[in-house]
């Protein structure tokens, strides 16, 4: 590692711009998602948030970290790797993940985001039932309810994007969540 | 360019894998080392991240030798391997009181086990006696771990506070 290239400029940019209270990129264990977890539970402690707010936030996260876990090894390791990032503003939470996606499985993730954007808050307790029943675990481990419950404990639609990056494979896919203070 | 993507690409030129901002105070401090401590694969000697954190604590962001300005939040850039931890402070530094701190460190960093342990004693009798986690920091660390501080110049805003756990 050099240890002397260290030009903080554009990242302190972007953490003021986007008021980021953490970012962390780099190889998502157990381990790591627990102090994570630890760590924004204890700053959320410290400022005194809502219990209920604090519940939400920690829960999304949990979701997203071990959505993030499952699907950061899928892609060549020269590429950037996958980034966590939490944030605040006034009003709400943000939590936001970026990891890489093959371009195969990008209209299945598509479509199911769509579908549980476009319900509303009975529609998805019913789906998330539907779902849990019809549940069959997948490869990697989860049952596909994760987009739900997220959606579901945020009460906000998912944003999420696919960006182009130096692949003829993979894309980039950005996750956004948003909880109301 | 999404900004998620662009701070990705940063992070990565910058070999950096963890970014706080805010407030850090005690509490916060204590999580922090115990994040500190497992971002590094829980390699590194706890004892002595606790003792950096304490150092950074007491010395660098609290009374009487306060640097980094209080109105200002800081951030805090983590780069790690499986050898070294690196932090960096980056905020509004207040240059009367880096200079405090600076001749603090150059009073005690050349110092042998002995001599450190004598001014630690004498330190304790102190009523204020911040200085102690500064003496514990360098009672633990080894040759490789460094505390410096970079005063940028043409960075007003961006001055650093850099310390290297080996």
């Amino acid at each position: 590692m050099e240890l002397n290239n260290f030009s903080p400029e554009e990242m302190q940019r972007i953490v003021m711009d986007e008021q980021i209270i953490m970012a962390y990129s780099g190889t998502f264990d157990q381990t790591i998602i627990k102090s994570i977890l630890k760590y924004v539970e204890g700053k959320l402690d410290d400022e005194g948030v809502d219990e209920l707010i604090k519940r939400r936030v920690f829960n999304v996260m949990v979701e997203m970290l071990q959505n993030i876990s499952k699907h950061q090894f899928c892609h060549n390791s020269d590429y950037l790797k996958p980034i966590f990032v939490l944030s605040q503003t006034e009003t709400h939470y943000s939590l936001q993940t970026g990891n890489f996606i093959n371009i195969e499985v990008i209209d299945p993730v598509r479509e199911k985001i769509d579908k549980i954007n476009g319900m509303d808050e009975t529609e998805l307790k019913a789906y998330y039932k539907e779902k849990r029943l019809a549940s069959r675990i997948s490869e990697v481990g989860g049952a596909g309810l994760g987009f739900i419950d997220m959606a579901r404990k945020t009460n906000n639609p998912l944003d999420y994007d696919f960006l182009e990056i130096d692949s003829t494979t993979f894309k980039f896919f950005t996750l956004k969540t948003k909880l109301n203070k | 360019m999404n900004y998620l993507l662009e701070l990705s690409s940063q992070m990565q030129k910058n070999e950096v894998t963890m970014i706080l901002h805010g407030d850090f105070h005690n509490y916060i401090i204590k999580k922090l080392s115990q994040l500190a401590t497992n971002v590094n694969n829980g390699d590194m000697g706890s004892n002595l991240v606790n003792c950096a954190m304490d150092c950074i604590q007491n010395v660098v962001l609290s009374h009487p030798h306060k640097a980094l300005d209080p109105t200002a939040s800081s951030s805090l850039y983590m780069r790690n391997d499986d050898n070294i931890l690196q932090l960096f402070f980056v905020g509004e530094l207040f240059s009367k009181k880096l200079s405090e701190l600076e001749s603090l460190m150059a009073s005690v960093s050349n110092l042998g086990k002995r001599e450190l342990e004598n001014k630690k004693r004498e330190m304790e009798l102190a009523p204020d006696s911040d200085e102690v986690n500064l003496i514990d920091f360098y009672l633990q660390k080894n040759d490789q771990t460094q505390l410096t501080i970079e005063k940028s110049e043409d960075r007003p805003n961006c001055s650093v506070i850099n310390l290297i756990i080996g």
